[in-house]
């Protein structure tokens, strides 16, 4: 979308996701202790989509997490790892 | 992967984005979701002058039940449609069409109005409708009309709807409890379909949509005709491409979409006839 | 037998120091990159820098008869435009090819912009720089080039055949011949083939791949126009190459030369080049006095950073009548694309020695390859370089053969596997496999696979008329890594050597850093090397910090590809720790006036044996070093070492993957339905990223075998420029993976490891391959086209319809 038409909108972004003091998301917390990223470049991308997943999908199963990151690519972690974060995450 | 130059216009209200449009002619483009128009843009191959957004024109986002139709408002989100109780009673072939729909992002920000007015043969919903018999209501300076989905797709990405008008609303017959199915063949999940096939089956009527077989949505007229002269599924789902003019591209060759048409009919058929 | 993800939290093989080898520590990379705090290339703010962007040829072969950059220059925010004949005096030398694999290889002149002609879709013909970049790009729209299109060559026969020549100069398209002839006697390869029991003769063909890294190609040069410095800020994984290249290019003394990479995402080789847009915005930063950046688009990364793979490869595999095999000959024919990069002509060299697999190859193998120009976007590195190529047509020979001996793949393999007692072993090629054990391995994957109950549900599946078949898929693998023993490299005419640099200190407060030569990019690298150093001076991993990626801090180096950081550049930093030691063991035995031997080291903590109130912990013996108060005579003050580490040999990883697959006859479609890979890369140091590049590398090797494929049309345009046709799989399009463990240290180093990144890669495309021909077998489909799209399946299975109802 363009930027403009989110003007007035609230926008969450990955710098907003850490607590102010530092305390990772549990959603960040999840990809970093079951290595869901290895670049970082997707990462962003990935912790915000599985974020927004879990809000919708609070209790979702393999199949469902793969299916609600399927707008986002990753080239490093074939996905193993972030499908097994997301579910860590979810069940935490 | 810049777009060319453009102006944007928020429009606050239906009228306001028709009198818009009016205003500046074919230079401009009507954006909602913007899922189908703006990685044209990107590529610069359209470069519209100006953007209308009706993305917030949020009295048109709706899904309602309107005597023996359901009316959903043409800004309504494929996520709401893919979502809806209501559409899910009623109407389970479009709810479950909607949840196809490219990815999570495109079906949280793309509208099913955006979808139906790009008139893409390749997407979803444009042929799950038409072969649902939906009606579609277009609302132009003089007021608004209502147009059948089986008049509406002219030619490849052109629709009956005039430069002046705006689609609004999408109306979709109630088909409480008959038999549906929706095939989407695809190499990866996010993609348009290859082919899809759209199919409800009740009390010896039909209705066979088909994706991204020709130039435009294909309603195969031809399978509906056979089931109702007592044609078995598999016999009449040979008459899927009687319609049909497809394209090769990277992932179908002509003969190869012809025959998965088929194939996707005669799944869908016995799917919907279960 | 286990699977890593049930696996108890550490590995008993790599024991050592205090305990920190082998353990799953989480990563040091994380924190900043989940938090968006890391930088990538593109994120850095410069004031004042003019943007660039650069015109690509529409044509895929064309004279290029006249640029005209005046209606660029006439839009408000263009600060200048260049046309190649304006550049044309500005390089002191070509575009850089490192490989000239054989004396006589024909190498086009290539410059950044190209001049006279251009040579494929994407070839820069003109460049615009501009305040931002969409001025930029508007920009390129009002240069007026005048092309006189000449035919493309997009067919690698046909490029062999010489009908129309890309390069006048070089008056043929091919490149070079490269043969490796390996007989103990003349004749005994075609001897082989002649009189063996069982012959098999295939083609196949390796699609062009794009390697698309998530982070396209970005450039930021920063001049600094009084003290003669010039900074390059690049997405690369080469940033030591890259300083040498990008000096010898433009004339710039490499003193003055210095190469940043800031975050990179992702590279798989195709960032390990010199290119076009790097030798650009340095050039025209230098000549300028101001900072040019650039930052490649999605298309542009499709069409202008290198592909991979692309070659036809001919097999002939010759067995006795127990499917021992007799002999081998591959005829290769490489496409190089329009032009040389960095390494392109040496990628079919390092599969040549890995086309006998892990078994036992007698001296009879012939193997040559021709390399040809076509007109498209020049080929490279990408994911395993050559090996990936070479294992899957040794594998999916090898079912070809089983096919046709009517025996069980995985029976064939072991019968031929290269026996575990006999290791260190030299292959016929005259290069020594360091270690192996294949047969577990592939027990572990038959295991997991459950190999013989999936055997059964096959047979029970596949019956007449059934149009979901089941296949069950084989492939095994040794893999030459740790690129690269010096002299080896001089053997086969690349231009460098394969050593890698460390430097380790320890700071007057006791913390340390290392100082490596490697690049990561996504590989875990400050992780591994904190827990290689930590574990050798008894310490913390977060109190060890690990400098790379800038050739100002870290001045040696050889960067990161070919699985080569953990053998070389790991192995290195060990050697190193152990130098330091070495000093901080004299000034222990000084402070505590004790024999050097009598000195004991563990925990952090020099000790006197004998005299257990004697310790000094090695923070008091760096602040020692540091003072310089009370040192020995003659020794200098601090704690620093640097080493720099040729290895002896390659590191020769192996495995075995399995999997299942369901192949949908009707449609075409192929399902994974399980996927199972064992990969022994030696000791681990981070178990847990050693099964993240294994799962990276698998799907990337899966997604050759299934959805992607550079395709371009006659006209020579690259149909897959975008993520929407370049099909890079998601992950609702994967399975997932289990693992098996296997750990077969390395002899020829102190670390006893491997190396692990192109593992993956290199067993998955065979694997899935070979399920795929194994469910269609018995429709007498021989063999399908990479990769296994629906159209692909359901051509070869109406082809075999066809020919059985003729």
């Amino acid at each position: 979308m363009l930027a403009v038409q989110a003007d007035g909108q609230d926008i969450r972004t990955i710098e907003g996701m850490a607590a102010a003091d530092g305390t990772l998301h549990p959603m960040q917390q999840a990809f970093m202790e079951n290595h869901g990223l290895q670049c970082g470049y997707c990462t962003p991308g990935m912790v915000m989509a599985a974020t927004s997943l879990l809000e919708e999908n609070p209790n979702p199963t393999e199949r469902d997490v793969r299916i609600g990151l399927e707008g986002n690519l990753c080239r490093c972690t074939g996905y193993h790892n972030i499908v097994k974060s997301v579910l860590a995450a979810a069940s935490a | 992967m810049i777009p060319a130059q453009f102006d944007y216009v928020r429009a606050e209200s239906a009228e306001e984005a028709i009198s818009l449009v009016g205003q500046h002619g074919d230079e401009s483009k009507f954006i909602a979701g913007g899922h189908s128009l703006l990685p044209l843009m990107k590529l610069r191959l359209a470069q519209p002058s100006v953007l209308i957004d009706i993305g917030r024109l949020t009295d048109l986002s709706y899904i309602r039940e309107e005597g023996d139709q359901i009316a959903i408002g043409a800004l309504t989100r494929h996520m709401d449609v893919e979502n809806s109780t209501l559409l899910t009673e009623h109407a389970p072939l479009l709810a479950h069409a909607a949840g196809h729909v490219g990815d999570p992002q495109v079906r949280h920000r793309g509208t099913i109005g955006g979808s139906i007015a790009h008139a893409d043969p390749a997407s979803d919903l444009p042929a799950t409708t038409l072969a649902m018999g939906a009606t579609y209501v277009a609302q132009g300076p003089n007021g608004r009309r209502e147009i059948p989905a089986a008049d509406f797709y002219k030619s490849f990405l052109e629709s009956d709807l005039a430069a002046d008008e705006m689609l609004v609303e999408i109306r979709v017959p109630k088909m409480t409890g008959a038999g549906w199915s929706f095939q989407k063949f695809n190499r990866r999940a996010q993609d348009w379909a290859i082919v899809g096939v759209a199919a409800w089956r009740s009390n010896g009527s039909s209705g066979v949509g088909l994706v991204n077989m020709g130039s435009v949505p294909i309603l195969a007229s031809s399978v509906s005709a056979a089931l109702s002269g007592g044609a078995s599924v598999s016999d009449a789902a040979e008459q899927a491409t009687a319609e049909s003019d497809p394209q090769s591209d990277l992932n179908a060759s002509v003969e190869y979409r012809k025959h998965l048409a088929k194939v996707l009919t005669r799944r869908a058929l016995e799917q919907a006839s279960e | 037998m286990t699977v890593t993800d049930n696996m108890a939290t550490s590995d008993a093989s790599i024991a050592a120091g205090n305990g920190v080898l082998g353990q799953r520590m989480l990563r040091k990379e994380d924190p900043a990159l989940l938090t968006g705090e890391a930088i990538f290339t593109n994120d850095m703010k410069v004031p004042g820098a003019l943007h660039l962007a650069v015109l690509r040829s529409p044509h895929a072969h064309a004279r290029i008869a006249s640029v005209d950059v005046s209606g660029a220059l006439a839009i408000d925010g263009v600060h200048s435009a260049y046309s190649g004949a304006d550049l044309a005096d500005a390089w002191a030398g070509p575009m850089p090819c490192a490989w000239p694999v054989t004396d006589d290889m024909k190498n086009p002149t290539h410059f950044p912009l190209a001049v006279g002609k251009a040579a494929y879709v994407g070839d820069g013909v003109a460049c615009v720089l501009a305040t931002s970049d969409a001025i930029a790009h508007d920009a390129l729209e009002a240069i007026d080039v005048e092309y006189e299109p000449l035919p493309a060559v997009i067919d690698l026969e046909a490029a062999l055949s010489d009908d129309v020549i890309i390069h006048d100069d070089l008056g043929t398209n091919v490149s070079y011949t490269w043969p490796l002839l390996i007989e103990e006697n003349e004749g005994d390869c075609q001897k082989a083939i002649d009189e063996s029991a069982f012959v098999v003769t295939e083609r196949y063909i390796q699609q062009r791949l794009i390697p698309m890294a998530m982070e396209p190609r970005a450039v930021v040069a920063m001049p600094q126009p009084f003290g003669g410095d010039m900074t390059l800020y690049s997405a690369t994984q080469v940033p030591h190459i890259l300083k040498v290249m990008t000096a010898l290019t433009l004339g710039i003394p490499e003193h003055q030369m210095r190469v940043v990479c800031p975050a990179v995402g992702g590279g798989f080789g195709s960032k390990l080049n010199v290119y076009a847009e790097e030798l650009l915005c340095v050039h025209l930063a230098r000549t300028l006095g101001t900072p040019v950046r650039w930052n490649e688009d999605r298309s542009e990364n499709a069409q202008a950073t290198i592909h991979g793979r692309g070659q036809i490869q001919d097999i002939e595999l010759a067995a006795d009548e127990n499917g021992k095999i007799t002999g081998l000959r591959v005829r290769l024919i490489g496409d190089m694309g329009a032009y040389l990069q960095l390494v392109t002509p040496g990628v079919p060299l390092l599969g040549a020695f890995l086309y006998g697999g892990v078994y036992e190859i007698p001296k009879a193998f012939d193997f040559s390859c021709t390399s040809v120009f076509t007109t498209m976007t020049p080929t490279d590195a990408y994911r395993g370089a050559g090996r990936p190529e070479a294992t899957y047509a040794i594998e999916h020979a090898m079912d070809a053969l089983a096919r046709k001996m009517d025996i069980d793949p995985l029976e064939l393999r072991r019968r031929n596997f290269i026996p575990k007692d006999a290791f260190p072993y030299e292959a016929f090629t005259g290069l020594v496999y360091d270690s192996g054990d294949h047969d577990n391995a592939a027990t572990v994957a038959e295991g997991l696979l459950d190999y013989g109950a999936m055997r059964a549900r096959q047979a029970e599946q596949n019956v007449e008329g059934s149009t979901k078949r089941l296949g069950i898929g084989v492939s095994t693998y040794f893999e030459m890594c740790g690129l690269a023993p010096s002299r080896v490299l001089a053997s086969l005419n690349y231009s460098a050597g394969g050593w890698e640099s460390a430097t380790v200190r320890v700071l007057p407060t006791s913390k340390i850093q290392v100082v490596t030569g490697t690049a990561p990019h996504g590989q875990g690298h400050e992780t591994a090397w904190s827990m290689i150093a930590a574990d050798k001076f008894g310490v913390d991993p977060a109190d060890v910090d690990v400098l790379h990626s800038d050739t100002a801090i870290a001045p040696l180096g050889l960067d990161t590809y070919g699985s080569r950081s953990l053998p070389v550049g790991g192995v290195a930093i060990g050697m190193a720790c152990d130098k330091v030691l070495d000093k901080a063991r004299k000034i222990a035995a000084h402070q505590m006036e004790a024999n050097e031997e009598d000195l004991g080291f563990a925990g952090g903590m020099f000790s006197v044996s004998g005299s257990p109130d004697k310790e000094m912990p090695l923070a008091a013996i760096a602040f020692e070093a540091f003072t310089a108060h009370n040192l020995p005579d003659g020794l200098e003050p601090n704690l620093e070492a640097q080493v720099t580490y040729d290895p002896p040999n390659f590191s020769w990883p192996f495995g075995t993957h399995m999997c299942a697959v369901e192949v949908d006859t009707e449609t075409g479609q192929v399902d994974v339905l399980q996927y199972v890979a064992v990969d022994d890369c030696g000791n681990k140091v981070n178990p847990l990223i050693v099964d993240g590049q294994v799962h990276g590398g698998v799907i990337q090797g899966l997604a050759q075998a299934l959805y992607e494929e550079a395709r371009f049309d006659d006209d020579g345009n690259l149909l897959s420029s975008s993520l929407a046709e370049y099909l890079v799989p998601a992950a609702s399009d994967v399975p997932p993976i289990t693992l098996g463990e296997s750990v077969t240290p390395s002899p020829t180093n102190a670390l006893g490891v491997k190396g692990v990144g192109e593992a993956g890669t290199i067993g998955a495309a065979p694997c899935v391959m070979n399920a795929v021909v194994d469910a269609l077998a018995g429709l007498g489909v021989p063999d399908v086209q990479m990769p296994a799209s629906p159209l692909n399946v359901w051509n070869a299975i109406q082809q075999a319809n066809k020919e059985t109802s003729q």
